[in-house]
């Protein structure tokens, strides 16, 4: 991995991309992260992050003419690439390890 | 699906343009889907609520994502760049805009008073701006309200001679229509005025003349029944239809539908009503409001008013004459074509017609102008926008002196807070931040200062529409506040905005920061140089209030001297009846009989001192002017001979307007049809044309083989287009020697009584019952009309001279007790050592009246070097006339030394004891 660490926001967006399976578009993940982290998303927001990710190479977009059950409107679909699930499962590692030991001591100080 | 499911339209709009090109679509598609679920989930409100949030956020997220890449880059320190390139909420710009606001509101709102009075002095600034600029706007600016107005062209019949862009005759028009191809369409149009009867009652309406092409090619759709088309524009005399105005048809029918297909009496013809224009369309001529619309065809039954030029050519009807030139021309602009070329094809086409026609068409060429450069017409153009722009010089003028005042009062603001700032600076703040935060302040003010000055535009927009011109034609003086208007208006509180904060914000910024602390708000004068720039502001105050002080006195000096300049007839107790005898089918000889009866009966009366009769009055509106071929000068076949303004009057027409008899004689029973035709010349016609004596001098107006005119009389010169102009050269022919059936009665009367006005109508009417008034005025009016401009200006100038006054007194009081306040304790030390009142008092005067005195210098070499753009309106007084100055300078003095006044007074009472105590 290089050194492009990945933004919390970002790694939020990706998690949700994986939950929510290929092909899904920015609604959907705007819904997810407030289901999710009970805090507004801005789609603003969501739509600049995956734009950098997709620079990064971690996601991957198509204009889809006619997807959607109401007529057919464009969006930009996007898909997890494989560098994309990398960098989610080694910054998972990354972080069980440095959990590793330490939720015991959160449960103590709270 | 319903509108309540979709985002408001206004946001989406505005969101629309924030978003970035690539992805607009999807986007908008993704913030409604969203706005959709929300609405369903929270609510509509909310769910607007949110979308609106969206509207505000999501531009400057998308900005700061495309800049900060660049920023990032540069930050090595990777904790702030992922805070930057991450946090979501870094909202810089609008989050710090946000701050500065609130902030700006709490130091305000800690002093009201001085936020109330940089308000109110913005709304009359920016106030009397915008209205002016209404009007401006409305005159000069509003495009016309028809299809495309940017593709129509001007196109004007061009006499080399007299070198003016007049109208074109109908024969021409449709000449042009055959062979033009660098226009798609072309159009004809005039002013008319008809006389419609209804159940024994007579009005005078005002319509336009329009070809078959017109609404067709503008692009109007009719908004009842049909408009005048090509079919309605063939036959001279054979179409009486006409188009009714949609506000006429409101006002004078209730806008009842069923007058389609009825006819309307129009100068005693029977015209169909075929259908209603839409509202918005009010015709082609500025301002006018066209109560309805003829065939051109028809222009024979029916006069048309405006320029016009008339030269001897064949044919029956007006519009069958080659000669006679009263159609405007406007034409399409074909596909890819330019001014240039319709210039080009219509110098081919004239040239032409004058080889085709040489009687009616020598000499002629044309003039191709853009539509939308064309306001009036070119001739009135060239009026106009020196005054629209005298008038908006005028008040900007004002609108500096109130940023003046402002700009000094936020300067002594600006130093008086200067410990406040001073501390902000010595905690860290950057002077950027801090100039911005200053300018929020002059800006959130302005903005205020804005929604003032649109609600003043509102108000005084009402006061401007009853100063209507005194003008029978119907107007569209409406002056709409549109978009362009409020655009206007906020930019200029805004710019003024910058002016008065930029200058405070910058010095306030540059505040020294140990001496600000050390110093406090210790009472001493400073460095002095603080009342040097609030001094400048008062200089510049007074030269501008002196600037229009002196334009209103020269303009007041001019409406009154207006109305003694020597017209060369006397306007009082002088009524005017035109009358058209051929409306109620007259034949000419009738005609001549009923005038002659009109004129011995009327004179008969009591109370009536001299009847006379002419074909035009002078000062009224239109003008005639024919060509004349001087015997024994420049007479060659191709010569166009010399255009003068005419007009057929009978003998005792001098006598009763009292224009002077200098040599020969006038008209009389001696000439007839029969005998050699006479004229009778104005002192300037014979001046300038016949330097041995004009009587019995021959002249014709046919060329070299014309009918032949015999100079019997000179006359002395009258006023005829204009108040202003000077002795212009005129040519009176003989009513005894023809016969037309129209004409107007100048009635001189020992008094003018309403009863009197009253009996003479009725004696015209007991000798016709049926007669048709086309015009029922008296000299006087005629007179006001001509003279509106000077008047209008002069109330203008009035007003905007007397703001500037109050503006300039505020301003020099303010300084002036400004500056008693920064030195009383100076003040009580001196008078602590024994100075007296009246050396104070002369201590604080000697400041403010110096200031006074250089503003006054200033002013008045500026307003020397800017009233002679005022000449064109000034009568009979001179651009440097000293009365006019001398008056301004007085009122300044008078008002200037009460403001400098008071504050000395208050210092020279100064108790010393208290003043040094304060310390």
């Amino acid at each position: 991995m290089g050194r492009d660490v990945l933004g919390g926001f970002e790694h939020q967006i990706l998690l949700s991309i994986l939950r929510l399976g290929d092909d899904t578009y920015t609604v959907p993940i705007v819904l997810e992260l407030e289901a999710q982290t009970g805090r507004e998303a801005a789609p603003a927001a969501v739509y600049i992050a995956l734009r950098r990710l997709e620079k990064k190479g971690l996601v991957s977009s198509r204009l889809d003419e006619a997807a959607g059950t109401r007529g057919a409107r464009k969006r930009r679909v996007v898909s997890i690439t494989p560098a994309g699930v990398d960098t989610l499962s080694e910054s998972r590692k990354a972080l069980v390890t440095l959990w590793d030991g330490v939720e015991e001591r959160l449960d103590a100080t709270k | 699906m319903s509108t309540g499911s979709a985002p408001p339209r206004l946001l989406a709009g505005v969101l629309r343009l924030a978003l970035p090109r690539r992805d607009r679509d999807v986007l908008l598609a993704d913030f409604a889907e969203l706005f959709l679920y929300r609405a369903r989930r929270d609510g509509r409100i909310r769910a607007t609520a949110w979308y609106a949030r969206q509207v505000l956020v999501a531009p400057a997220r998308l900005l700061v994502a495309r800049d900060s890449r660049n920023v990032v880059a540069s930050l090595r320190e990777p904790a702030l760049r992922r805070r930057i390139v991450n946090a979501p909420r870094d909202m810089f710009v609008l989050e710090t805009l946000w701050q500065d606001m609130r902030f700006a509101a709490r130091t305000l709102g800690r002093s009201p008073m001085y936020v109330a009075v940089v308000v109110v002095t913005l709304t009359i600034g920016v106030g009397i701006n915008a209205t002016i600029f209404t009007l401006v706007n409305s005159l000069l600016l509003r495009p016309l309200p028809v299809l495309a107005p940017e593709e129509l062209v001007e196109i004007y019949s061009f006499d080399g001679e007299i070198g003016i862009p007049i109208t074109s005759s109908y024969p021409d028009y449709l000449s042009i229509r055959e062979s033009a191809t660098t226009i798609s369409g072309i159009v004809g149009h005039s002013l008319l005025s008809a006389n419609l009867t209804s159940n024994g009652s007579a009005e005078m309406i005002y319509g336009e003349f329009v070809t078959g092409e017109y609404f067709n090619l503008l692009g109007i759709a009719p908004h009842l029944g049909r408009l005048i088309g090509a079919d309605d524009d063939r036959v001279p005399g054979g179409h009486p239809v006409v188009v009714l105005g949609h506000g006429f048809w409101r006002d004078r029918y209730a806008g009842n539908e069923s007058i389609l297909g009825e006819a309307l009496i129009l100068n005693g013809r029977p015209y169909t009503v075929i259908g209603i224009a839409p509202p918005q369309f009010s015709g082609l001529v500025h301002v006018f409001d066209s109560q309805l619309w003829i065939p051109a065809t028809m222009a024979d039954g029916i006069d048309p008013l405006g320029i016009q030029s008339r030269q001897d050519s064949p044919g029956d009807t007006r519009p069958e004459r080659r000669g006679s030139r009263w159609l405007m021309l406007k034409g399409r602009l074909a596909e890819g074509m330019g001014v240039a070329q319709v210039q080009a094809e219509m110098d081919a086409i004239f040239s032409r017609l004058a080889a085709e026609y040489p009687a009616a068409n020598e000499g002629w060429g044309s003039r191709v102008l853009p539509a939308t450069s064309v306001r009036v017409h070119p001739l009135a153009d060239g009026y106009l926008a020196p005054v629209a722009a005298l008038l908006l010089g005028m008040v900007g003028l004002v609108l500096i002196s109130a940023c003046t005042n402002i700009a000094a009062m936020t300067l002594s603001r600006a130093s008086a807070r200067s410990r406040e700032i001073a501390v902000r600076l010595a905690l860290g703040a950057g002077k950027a931040r801090l100039v911005r935060q200053l300018l929020t302040e002059s800006l959130a003010l302005a903005l205020v200062g804005g929604l003032g000055g649109v609600g003043l535009t509102l108000w005084l927009r009402g006061l401007l529409i009853r100063f209507q011109p005194p003008t029978e034609l119907p107007t569209t003086w409406s002056l709409p506040v549109d978009g362009r208007v409020i655009a206007f208006t906020f930019a200029l509180s805004l710019a003024a905005g910058l002016v008065f904060g930029l200058a405070p914000a910058l010095r306030g910024s540059r505040t020294n920061l140990v001496a600000a602390l050390k110093e406090g708000a210790r009472g001493t004068e400073g460095s002095g140089r603080r009342l040097g720039v609030r001094g400048g502001l008062v200089v510049v105050q007074v030269a501008v209030c002196v600037v229009l002080l002196v334009g209103a006195a020269l303009m007041v000096r001019s409406a009154r001297s207006a109305t003694d300049v020597d017209l060369g007839f006397d306007p009082n107790g002088l009524l005017t009846y035109t009358l058209d005898m051929d409306l109620l089918d007259y034949s000419p000889e009738d005609a001549g009989d009923f005038f002659d009866a009109a004129s011995t009966r009327i004179s008969a009366m009591p109370g009536v001192r001299s009847v006379g009769r002419a074909s035009r009055m002078p000062l009224s509106m239109g003008f005639n002017t024919m060509n004349i071929y001087i015997e024994g000068l420049q007479v060659t076949s191709g010569d166009p001979g010399t255009q003068i303004d005419a007009a057929t009057v009978d003998g005792l027409y001098f006598e009763t307007l009292g224009v002077p008899l200098l040599r020969g004689r006038t008209f009389g029973t001696q000439d007839t049809p029969e005998s050699i035709g006479v004229a009778v010349v104005s002192l300037a016609l014979a001046q300038s044309h016949f330097p041995n004596g004009a009587v019995g001098k021959r002249f014709s107006t046919g060329g070299l083989d014309g009918a032949p005119y015999e100079i019997v009389g000179v006359v002395g010169d009258t006023k005829i287009r204009t108040v202003g102009e000077a002795p212009r050269p005129y040519v009176y022919y003989a009513y005894e020697r023809s016969t037309p059936s129209s004409a107007t009665l100048a009635v001189r009367l020992d008094r003018d009584t309403p009863q009197l006005r009253a009996a003479v109508r009725q004696e015209l009417l007991g000798l016709e019952p049926e007669l048709v008034f086309l015009d029922d005025s008296d000299m006087l009016g005629i007179l006001s009309m001509a003279l509106f401009p000077v008047r209008f200006g002069a109330a203008m100038l009035i007003g905007a001279g007397t703001i500037a006054l109050l503006l300039v007194s505020v301003g020099l009081y303010g300084v002036i007790a400004y500056s008693v306040a920064r030195r009383s304790r100076e003040i009580g030390v001196r008078m602590a050592l024994g100075a007296a009142h009246a050396d104070v008092l002369q201590l604080v005067l000697r400041r403010g009246l110096g200031l006074v005195a250089i503003g006054a210098a200033v002013g008045g070499v500026a307003a020397g070097l800017l009233s002679r753009a005022l000449g064109s309106v000034l009568y009979g007084v001179d651009a440097l006339d000293p009365l006019a100055f001398g008056a301004a300078f007085l009122i300044l003095l008078l008002v200037a030394g009460l403001a400098n006044w008071l504050p000395a007074r208050r210092a020279a009472r100064l108790d010393p004891v208290q003043a040094l105590r304060a310390e």
